[in-house]
């Protein structure tokens, strides 16, 4: 009998339960729709990426010494390197990263002891065609290969050109 | 004054018909009728099509603002051209039939779904005048249609050939079975109440005195709770979130219409619309006043409050308030999409068999005392 | 009367393309109309041999490759890696690098269980809480953004210290953020966590008793959940976690039994709560100093053997190394939280509904990246 009892009143305890918590609930959706999203419209505005952003890599060739250590601590082996010559002859005659592989782990711009090649905060590095993850970075200028594989693509706004790093933010701490 | 709106129609064609010298009343009464039906119903269809397009338009934007995000504003005027557009992208689609589905019977179950979900316009009320036609069994002819929609669904379900699709169309059979009842006393406890199945009728029973002459009001409390039912019931039978289970995304796939694409995806989704218009109208009807608004049609010099207004005047009136009421329930059950989660099957025959139907003969048996004393 | 029925059982194949299998699992499910008989999970899926490519790459370049592990809570993993092989090296970490390590991994928690929540409110058919917890997890991930410099694969722990200093306005950021989060946590609760339908969805749904969940080796959540107070942050603490204070949420059975699946969710969503302490205090209390560590270039360790444990979002997270006096390990082997925790599906989904499969399966959270490994 008591079982029967405790039944009918976890019932009607249940019903006013879910009465409640159900226009609560409701409560809580009713505020979003009248508050404001939160989104962008991303081709209208672009999202602000901050200093220090892991994207498309910059690369000075002028600084390089063409010591290969990205090359040899890449995880994947994206960056290919080839030199001519021997000694004081040297000459770069390719610097590839392939961002089909890329894991844009920073670890070869820290490594990098001119700081040479250094990321930037380009974000968009979608493409097409496979070939064209592939950035050969001896030839032209990064952005201006990125605008030729993108034909109509807007133009990104324009960023301030960074200045290369003193040094990697590793290598700074290690060297004190 | 012209009675229902195939009256409207037919003396409208022999106006016109009559201007250009030809007697309509030669053509004989059978085909006078059809001609005029038919022109309803053609205006009923479009109506399905725009109720449907802007509520398709309506959920994602009410679900985009509660999800804080935009919704769709691009196309057209806060994005309201989108549906136009995904229509025209919809249509243009292949269309696909699986291997191994039943292909007659998977052709065949959008095609009744969307009668089920289709027929009950005609008898539902716009105004006095709007009506297409004006049934004396009016509620319980759009009740027996749409549960026409079981058997288009269970069809696409087991035609498919696809597990899940068997598993939605499985779902709603139990679903829409069980909340039938419920639906059913609920509408018995306005009947009662009124003493009419006929929806001009039973609207037209609730004329005067502001918001108090409403069924909702006057039956207070039995018809406040019977409303409450029907229109939770109407939302199990419209397949709406609490109750989406035959076409539970995270449990089986997308249920019945899993392996519809194209036009036969969209008849599915026009009639899930058309559905939920239907349920959202009868409540309307049934127990918020119908085309009757909250203020008077006229407030006349006289000081006096006047119910009644030109029929041209209480025609419009009456299509606004009903309209305005429909889509505010539609809004409602938007919302509730976007706030609750889904219940269980097992819950979903246990709010039915031991809430709503005890509920609803309470209601009933309330109503029907209420109606003995008075 | 229902037993003289004749009924059928059919084999149902749930995923791997389903839209609530977390990613690539695949579950056989063995029905009789709704009811589940008995779940199978098939994995493998995405399976990319993180243990063996361990063996292949050197260890400062494995890091990268454990954000892929448990994507959802890469800080979490690059902690573990970290840690392991600086136990292996006796390198010394300085003490603000621990405490930003930490601090990422708890934001990365709150991120990891935010999503969870999102998920887990869309299994029952809420899609709302998802979008929710999207703009906070959105939040965290911005910050990450400014940490270091990326949203998915932070990569933010080195070998010997952090990538990173941690800027002023970045702090400023995090504090904003974590007062957000206590207001955001308030509204979670009123549109899912107490929803009675939602409740009456969770509880008492797939109950994993204390023993059984000692027993299949469950750590995280899952085994808290069942109110088994075990969290390695406080059972064998590792980094700052001594210094700082906390507590472990375990299940309490609030809405029905201990150890069902609304007390695994609302583990979580008390743990977001710890988290946001947790950062509290490690703001408040960052010490200064360097943040890396003198680390050679080409890290050669002795032949010697680590094992490092540590609590992931989803529970326990080792990593037991080998060297063998290279660069690179000789094995690596990855103790990964979601696949102990997974397999104790076949046992508690039985006799249930459909619907059930899916929440028992929402309220383990798994991660099929970590699974499969």
């Amino acid at each position: 009998m008591s079982n029967q009892v405790s039944a009918f009143i976890g019932y009607w305890k249940t019903a006013w339960r879910a009465v409640v918590s159900s226009t609560l609930g409701l409560g809580v959706t009713l505020k979003h729709l009248f508050s404001r999203p939160v989104t962008v419209e991303y081709p209208k505005a672009l999202p602000e990426v901050p200093e220090g952003w892991r994207g498309w890599h910059a690369y000075e060739s002028d600084r390089c010494t063409m010591c290969r250590l990205c090359e040899q601590v890449c995880p994947v082996q994206c960056i290919r390197l080839e030199v001519e010559g021997k000694g004081r002859e040297r000459k770069l005659v390719r610097y590839e990263i392939n961002y089909g592989l890329c894991l844009f782990c920073n670890l070869c711009a820290e490594v990098c002891p001119t700081a040479c090649l250094w990321m930037t905060a380009d974000w968009d590095l979608a493409c097409y065609r496979r070939t064209d993850c592939t950035i050969r970075f001896h030839e032209t200028d990064p952005n201006e290969q990125r605008q030729r594989l993108w034909p109509g693509m807007k133009e990104l706004p324009a960023r301030a050109p960074k200045k290369p790093r003193e040094a990697a933010p590793a290598e700074k701490a290690q060297t004190p | 004054m012209p009675g229902t709106l195939t009256d409207i129609i037919n003396y409208v064609i022999q106006t016109a018909l009559g201007v250009v010298g030809l007697d309509y009343a030669r053509v004989p009464e059978m085909l006078r009728i059809g001609a005029a039906m038919l022109i309803a119903c053609g205006a009923m269809l479009g109506y399905v099509a725009v109720v449907a397009l802007f509520f398709g338009w309506a959920e994602r934007r009410v679900a985009g603002r509660i999800q804080a995000r935009q919704g769709p504003n691009i196309v057209g005027p806060f994005g309201l051209l989108q549906l136009i557009a995904d229509a025209i992208k919809i249509l243009v689609k292949e269309d696909i039939i699986p291997q191994t589905a039943h292909r007659f019977l998977f052709r065949l179950a959008p095609i009744l779904v969307f009668m089920g979900a289709f027929a009950p316009f005609v008898v539902l009320p716009f105004s006095e005048t709007l009506v297409v036609s004006n049934l004396s069994l009016g509620v319980y002819y759009a009740l027996s249609f749409a549960a026409l929609e079981v058997v288009g669904v269970i069809m696409a379900g087991w035609a498919s050939n696809n597990k899940w699709s068997l598993y939605g169309g499985m779902r709603l059979a139990a679903q829409m079975m069980s909340y039938e009842i419920p639906m059913g006393l609920a509408v018995l406890t306005v009947a009662v109440l009124s003493g009419h199945l006929n929806l001009r009728t039973i609207v037209l029973d609730q004329q005067g005195y502001w918001i108090f002459s409403w069924n909702v009001f006057r039956g207070f409390p039995w018809a406040f709770l019977a409303m409450f039912v029907f229109y939770l019931a109407g939302l199990a039978g419209s397949k709406r979130t609490p109750f989406d289970l035959p076409e539970a995304e995270s449990e089986i796939v997308a249920g019945y219409h899993t392996e519809y694409s194209g036009m036969r995806f969209v008849i599915f989704y026009l009639s899930e619309y058309a559905t939920m218009y239907v349920v959202s109208a009868l409540t309307a009807v049934l127990f918020l006043g119908g085309w009757h608004g909250p203020i008077p049609h006229v407030l006349a010099w006289d000081g006096q409050v006047h119910w009644e207004a030109g029929p041209v005047l209480s025609a419009l009136i009456g299509m606004v308030n009903m309209i305005g009421k429909s889509f505010f329930l539609m809004f409602v059950m938007l919302w509730f999409r976007w706030t609750y989660p889904r219940v269980r099957v097992d819950q979903i025959v246990y709010l039915c068999m031991k809430v709503l139907v005890p509920l609803g003969i309470i209601c009933l048996m309330g109503a029907s005392a209420w109606a003995l004393v008075w | 009367m229902v037993q003289s029925l004749k009924t059928d059982e059919i084999l149902v194949n749930m995923g791997p393309q389903h839209p609530s299998t977390h990613g690539v699992l695949r579950c056989l499910l063995k029905t009789d109309g709704e009811w589940v008989r008995e779940v199978w999970p098939y994995i493998g899926y995405l399976h990319r041999c993180k243990e063996k490519i361990a063996e292949k790459v050197s260890y400062i370049q494995f890091m990268p490759y454990t954000d892929r592990l448990d994507y959802l809570a890469s800080a979490n993993n690059n902690l573990g890696w970290a840690m392991a092989v600086e136990r292996l090296t006796s390198i010394e970490v300085p003490e603000r690098a621990v405490w930003l390590r930490v601090l990422a991994a708890e934001l990365n928690r709150i991120a990891s269980h935010l999503l969870s929540y999102g998920t887990f409110g869309m299994e029952a058919g809420a899609f709302t809480p998802f979008f929710y917890g999207f703009r906070e997890r959105e939040t965290i991930v911005s910050i990450f953004d400014q940490l270091c410099g990326a949203r998915l694969t932070y990569h933010y722990a080195r070998i010997g210290g952090v990538m990173r200093d941690l800027s002023p306005e970045t702090a400023k950021a995090i504090r904003r953020f974590l007062d957000e989060m206590d207001r955001r946590w308030v509204e979670y609760n009123t549109l899912l966590s107490d929803n009675e339908i939602f409740v009456r969805r969770t509880a008492n749904v797939g109950v994993i008793p204390a023993d059984l969940a000692i027993a299949y080796g469950l750590t995280g959540p899952v085994l808290r959940g069942s109110g088994v107070a075990h969290d390695i942050r406080k059972a064998a603490p590792y980094a700052c976690y001594p210094k700082l204070d906390f507590k472990v949420c375990v299940g309490e059975g609030l809405k029905g039994t201990v150890g069902d699946c609304w007390d695994r969710y609302w583990v979580r969503m008390l743990e977001i709560r710890e988290s946001v302490k947790i950062c509290r205090q490690i703001l408040d209390g960052l010490p200064e100093g360097p943040y890396q560590a003198k680390v050679p270039r080409i890290l050669k360790v002795l032949a010697n053997e680590a094992y490092v444990r540590t609590e992931a979002p989803r529970g326990e997270l080792g990593f037991y190394i080998i060297s063998d006096g290279t660069d690179k390990p000789w094995r690596c082997r990855i103790r990964a939280p979601s696949f102990c925790n997974l397999s104790i599906l076949n046992r508690i989904a039985r006799n249930c509904l459909v619907a059930d499969v899916i929440m028992i399966l929402g309220s383990i959270d798994v991660v099929m990246g970590e699974v499969d490994r």
